[in-house]
């Protein structure tokens, strides 16, 4: 789907310029992480990260690589800048859910530096929409300093299991406790509710573990109020990996594929509960 | 709602377990199908908010009753339903006469489990029931698909068995119907109708939605459907009757019934006696409800008043406006008038263990029967109307279920139970025991307007003030 030359600009002096056939793309991506109102947005040669904090205890990172992006220039090493991610997600939806096959929205996205507003551009069949938002100066971001030396369990496996037990977990408690041990039962979500404790076991050999590489047996429960936001790029991934370091931190990483088979990332990070562990 | 006449529970007495013995008792069903279990529980569910389970060397029975405890239900499962049965008798340190341990759960917690119907037909393979007699953890553990297993602990308290007294051969009528032609009949009634009443014949039954006290009786729907005899499987009706039960208890028969497309039978009698449905897939498993249904019959149109004292003085019930009854000497008044009580009575005290802890008072569903025909030709002859609040024309004592006591500390209670049964005529004392507050039947919604008409009114009225017409400062006007 080309894109009207409405949209072309002859001079670009945007310091962040990109577009995109396809919005619904980032609009998935972007909707998997929207459960705070503000993102912060880093852009690189790499491509777009998305943040979304919440607490200080979590954070959710959206990947929007430039080789998803039809024309990405960038002018600057790295450009940050704070935004309402509602409004953003709002102004991508634009043109609504349901479309005619084969019509997608188009996406121009530009940024010209410090203090000025987020312009987006979306083009679907011939009706244009442009919207300016107002952008902030990005906070500081967490840094949980999550390196894979330090990671001490691994699994990786299909996102269906997961998000089944997801879905049935039981509510009244207040912490999901995570086990992973090379020892049996390997995999282990607990719930400790009204009704009672519930575990559920994956074992390293059911046939929707990929790949298991667990060192230590590790148990850590983290507020369950604070995984819940996990719950939607989890739904939207095909598969997931969770991997916990020496300190108990929480990666969740979900591996999304777009409509045009393109392979993104959504990061998630959690601090485990300090007060109910064992 | 109407008045139902109540179950009463045989209690069956047992259980000298203490958790001073070490008991190693761990009972444990192993199942392929777990979706039956879960529409099961599902049935369950509606009825009451506790789940009742009963193991035995036979097969194990999961029960519940309402809080009304106008309906009983009851799922059996033969040890043969199950790949594996193990009532944990041969770990039990047995005493003379000691069954095996009771328990209930809390119904939501079961619910939880088997939550989705759909995600347990897709993934679940096995389902493995234990109960921790140490612990008092119900164990569910689900294998399911793709080697994931799922295992909930659930508290349970240990508890008297739970079991209606009703006699379904005595019942005179009885029809069987494949469940999908019931549950076509019922889509016709309102999801929020509450009552229902089958008035038989012999060549047919007509369905009717059962309508109480109506202000306006043009404004009330009516619903009436009819089923030929040549309906049903079986149709067996000895003559004309009507009976009138909840619907929305019926309902969860049907939840059962239907899916896994098995007849339902219904065994009933007069009005006042109970109506019992039955899903029979024995010797596997089988369904049974026993619902009350409502003691007199009375034509839905008559207007109700609160003559509840002529009413009560007519039929030797004492007048009970208040639905929670603390059966205590009113009843046995109530049953000193009545010679058949003492027959009862006596039925009573040979069926009563001195280890018996709780209260109990047991009464035959026949004796019932026999009972209410006879009181509501009384009724009908006395009076043609009934009141809103009114029991049912027998002084009901509502159900006594032994309470879950684990402690062996009721010895006082043991005591009166052996003082009573050496008593010929135990009306006083029977009134006496009973400490248990059962509610009675609850007022009809609109009998509480009746009754508490007080309490809707507004209650301030300036001019009950004394001294309201003199005025010490005028009303000082708008304008500034």
């Amino acid at each position: 789907m080309s894109f009207s030359s409405q949209l072309d600009d002859e001079h670009n002096d945007y310091q962040l310029m990109t577009k995109i056939d396809n919005a619904k793309n980032v609009l998935h991506l972007l909707k998997a992480v929207n459960f705070r109102d503000t993102a912060t947005v880093f852009a690189s040669s790499n491509g777009l990260k998305v943040t979304v904090e919440e607490a200080k205890c979590i954070q959710a990172n959206a990947f929007i690589q430039s080789d998803m992006f039809q024309e990405y220039s960038i002018r600057e090493d790295v450009i940050t800048f704070k935004v309402n991610l509602n409004v953003f997600v709002e102004c991508l939806n634009i043109f609504g859910g349901s479309s005619t096959p084969g019509i997608t929205p188009a996406l121009k996205m530009c940024y010209n530096g410090y203090g000025s507003p987020l312009i987006l551009l979306l083009e679907e069949a011939g009706v244009l929409t442009d919207c300016s938002i107002r952008t902030q100066e990005a906070d500081d971001t967490l840094d949980f300093n999550f390196c894979n030396t330090g990671v001490i369990n691994k699994v990786i496996m299909r996102s269906e299991c997961l998000k089944e037990v997801f879905s049935e977990l039981d509510m009244s408690s207040d912490v999901l406790e995570i086990l992973m041990s090379p020892d049996p039962p390997y995999f282990r979500l607990s719930t400790f509710g009204n009704y009672g404790t519930n575990h559920t076991d994956i074992p390293r050999d059911s046939d929707m573990v990929e790949n298991f590489s667990c060192t230590q047996t590790m148990t850590q429960r983290y507020k369950l109020s604070l995984l819940r936001p996990s719950i939607k790029p989890l739904s939207a991934s095909q598969k997931v990996s969770v991997r916990t370091d020496e300190r108990g931190f929480l990666c969740l990483q979900f591996m999304i594929k777009t409509e045009d088979n393109h392979i993104c990332f959504v990061e998630f990070f959690c601090c485990p509960d300090e007060e109910g562990s064992e | 709602m109407c008045h139902y006449t109540y179950f009463v529970y045989l209690i069956i007495p047992k259980i000298t377990y203490s958790h001073d013995v070490s008991i190693l008792w761990c009972p444990l069903f192993l199942s392929l199908d777990a979706l039956l279990f879960g529409r099961a529980i599902h049935s369950l569910a509606k009825i009451g908010e506790e789940l009742y389970v009963e193991p035995s060397s036979k097969g194990v029975a999961f029960r519940t009753v309402n809080s009304s405890r106008s309906a009983f239900a009851s799922y059996t499962f033969s040890s043969g339903f199950f790949s594996q049965y193990d009532d944990g008798s041969l770990n039990q340190e047995k005493d003379a006469g000691e069954e095996t341990v009771k328990c209930k759960v809390a119904m939501k917690a079961c619910l939880n489990v088997f939550k989705s119907l759909a995600t347990l037909e897709r993934t679940v393979e096995r389902c493995k029931i234990t109960l921790d007699g140490e612990e008092d953890k119900l164990g569910i553990q689900l294998n399911c698909r793709h080697g994931i297993n799922k295992t909930y602990n659930l508290s349970f308290i240990e508890c008297e068995t739970l079991q209606a007294v009703f006699d379904r051969e005595s019942c005179p009528n009885y029809i069987q119907s494949q469940s999908r032609v019931l549950s076509d009949a019922v889509l016709n009634f309102q999801l929020n109708q509450d009552e229902v009443t089958l008035c038989v014949s012999p060549e047919k039954i007509i369905i009717r939605n059962y309508v109480e006290d109506e202000p306006d009786p043009a404004k009330a729907i009516h619903t009436v459907l009819t089923l030929e005899a040549g309906e049903f499987d079986r149709y067996n009706i000895t003559g004309e009757g009507e009976v009138t039960f909840c619907l929305k208890e019926f309902r969860a028969v049907l939840t059962f019934a239907e899916p896994v497309n098995l007849p339902v039978t219904c065994h009933f009698s007069n009005p006042g006696s109970p109506i019992i449905f039955t899903v029979d897939n024995r010797p596997m498993f089988e369904g049974t409800f026993v619902l009350a249904t409502l003691a007199e019959k009375s034509d839905s149109q008559i207007s109700r008043s609160q003559s509840t004292s002529k009413q009560a003085a007519q039929t030797t019930h004492t007048p009970k406006t208040v639905p929670r009854i603390r059966s205590s000497s009113q009843t046995s008044i109530n049953r000193s008038q009545n010679s058949t009580f003492d027959n009862m009575r006596s039925e009573q005290s040979t069926l009563r263990r001195s280890d018996q802890i709780g209260e109990v008072s047991s009464r035959l569903f026949e004796k019932r029967a026999s009972l209410s025909s006879a009181h509501n030709s009384s009724a009908l002859q006395t009076s043609s109307q009934s009141s809103l609040e009114n029991k049912p024309i027998l002084p009901s004592s509502p159900l006594r279920l032994a309470r879950a006591s684990t402690t062996n500390g009721n010895t006082s209670h043991i005591n009166m139970s052996m003082r009573d049964d050496s008593l010929p005529d135990l009306n006083g004392d029977e009134g006496e025991r009973e400490e248990e507050d059962i509610p009675g039947t609850p007022p009809a919604k609109r009998a509480k307007k009746f009754i508490f008409q007080r309490c809707f009114e507004s209650t301030f009225n300036p001019e009950d003030v004394p001294g309201h017409d003199r005025v010490l400062a005028e009303d000082s006007d708008d304008g500034f």
